[in-house]
């Protein structure tokens, strides 16, 4: 049994009286990669903010590399990557290098500028998601699979222990897909990071993560989604499926 | 040309004006980018109440404006917090300002023409007591935002993520408004209540316009701000006009230049 970084135990979240999360319990190992599938509105996004603080459940405790998330501060040891293509503003006046060092200031503190080796580290991140000569683009000039990359980067220069990515793929087209999830096994094998995906998309990921859990209002961990959605009626993940059942 | 600077009025309006410039694009870049373009003249309106307020009891307006000012932007943003959508927030404390002014006036049977300075502003009449106050508050509103630059720039452009990384956003948060309401009083003398939000909005939807990087929208944000103030004052010195209106204008001149020139370019 490896150290469990992430511990979630009796999970309920609702919103206006409507139940999102149902008596979730989840325990995530060291160097795991695990995959979290579901149809769009069964509350994998949810799952995330409340993994990571962003919204507080009704009921349930989270605890992060073994400590109550009240009283976790180690922030930069999680890399976290929202889910872009659809919230982020194109015209927004940002370089690519400007977003990736924005991984190093939860490492740096407040009032604390960036040195030599903070850009040192940005430049590597930068190398390994392959965007070194687009550093001094504006973000807007950027595609959906490159500007997810930029934001990979970004939790990378955090030198996360943890990685957790929200829809990742989305807007990206099947042959960067591929490429997108060799560049995570490689982060997961060669750089020891625990990665955690959340995506509506059955096809890829189904056979490139290390495990697999289903979700719809419930968790449902090591289950075989084509079997388990087969019954419900979701338009999103049919039509994935069929693209990639090609 | 340069002989108009040898009156100390208008070294002073100048250097009044420069400071205010540099103030003002430099939060309004981060306000424009937060979608809060009204809130400059949402607190500028309640600036007005406490000008009114400060004028009534007889004690320095623009101290009773700072006061109301700051509060007010606390309030509007625990408003937004609390899920009320920012322009709402605003807009209410806005009617508050403006209906506490109109109250106090018609208290007062209507003040002096001090009233009307605040309102379009005066920066010919800017005396020591003004600069002094305007080079403080400009010195710590550029000096609170040089010391959180990087934690405003990340949470500007992706609050979750900054919270995730352990910024204190709330904090921040409150800070911006905070410098907001600091730097629309000390405009207050410089282009007058009903002309602030301009000079907080127009110079960075301008650099908006050609910046790559948020750095650089921040200077060239900068640069067209002194440059409108500039202009500005010294054509309304010659042509005998308005000065707050003839530096918005301005500001509003070079905007539709760059607008044009970009689209032409893109053709």
């Amino acid at each position: 049994m490896g150290e469990k970084i992430i511990e979630m135990e009796n999970i309920n979240f609702e919103l206006d009286g409507i139940s999102i999360l149902e008596d979730i319990n989840l325990a995530i190992e060291r160097g795991e990669f695990l995959g979290i599938i579901g149809p769009n509105g069964s509350g994998k996004t949810t799952l995330l903010k409340i993994m990571l603080g962003l919204i507080k459940p009704k009921t349930g405790t989270i605890k992060l590399f073994g400590e109550h998330i009240h009283h976790f501060k180690d922030w930069h040891r999680i890399g976290y990557v929202p889910q872009h293509a659809i919230n982020f503003d194109a015209n927004f006046p940002v370089s690519v290098f400007e977003v990736v060092s924005m991984g190093r200031f939860s490492k740096k503190g407040l009032l604390r500028r960036l040195g030599r080796k903070d850009l040192q580290i940005i430049e590597e991140a930068l190398e390994i998601v392959g965007m070194k000569e687009y550093k001094n683009k504006r973000m807007g000039e950027l595609s959906g699979g490159q500007q997810q990359r930029v934001f990979i980067a970004r939790a990378l220069a955090s030198e996360p222990e943890l990685l957790i990515l929200d829809e990742p793929t989305a807007g990206v087209d099947v042959r960067v897909q591929k490429e997108f999830y060799d560049f995570l096994e490689k982060l997961n094998k060669e750089r020891k990071i625990t990665l955690v995906l959340v995506t509506h998309d059955i096809g890829t990921v189904t056979s490139r993560v290390g495990k697999l859990a289903c979700m719809n209002k419930r968790l449902f961990p090591e289950c075989h989604p084509e079997e388990f959605f087969a019954g419900i009626p979701v338009e999103g993940m049919k039509l994935v499926h069929h693209l990639h059942g090609e | 040309m340069l002989e108009i600077l040898q009156y100390g009025f208008m070294q002073r309006a100048l250097a009044a004006g420069i400071m205010i410039a540099i103030i003002c694009s430099t939060i309004g870049t981060f306000i424009v980018l937060k979608r809060l373009s009204m809130i400059g003249d949402g607190l500028a309106h309640i600036a007005l109440g406490g000008i009114a307020l400060g004028l009534f009891f007889k004690v320095y307006p623009v101290i009773a404006a700072l006061i109301f000012s700051v509060v007010s932007a606390l309030g509007i943003n625990s408003l937004r917090k609390a899920k009320i959508y920012g322009d709402v927030a605003i807009a209410i404390f806005f009617s508050a300002g403006l209906a506490l002014a109109v109250v106090l006036l018609s208290l007062a049977k209507g003040f002096n023409v001090d009233l009307f300075s605040y309102l379009f502003g005066s920066i010919l009449t800017v005396n020591e007591t003004d600069l002094k106050m305007v080079l403080g508050l400009g010195i710590l509103t550029v000096g609170a935002v040089i010391l959180f630059y990087k934690e405003l720039v990340y949470l500007t452009f992706d609050e979750e993520s900054a919270k995730v990384s352990g910024i204190p956003s709330d904090i921040l948060n409150n800070a911006l408004v905070v410098l907001t309401a600091i730097t629309v009083v000390a405009s207050i003398k410089i282009v007058g209540i009903l002309l602030v939000s301009s000079l907080l909005v127009v110079p960075a939807a301008t650099s908006l316009q050609i910046s790559k990087n948020f750095k650089e929208t921040i200077l060239f944000s900068i640069v067209l701000s002194i440059l409108s103030v500039a202009v500005g004052l010294i054509s309304s010195y010659y042509f005998n006009i308005a000065t707050g209106g003839a530096i918005v204008l301005v500001s509003i001149i070079f905007f539709a230049a760059i607008l044009l020139y970009k689209n032409w370019r893109l053709r």
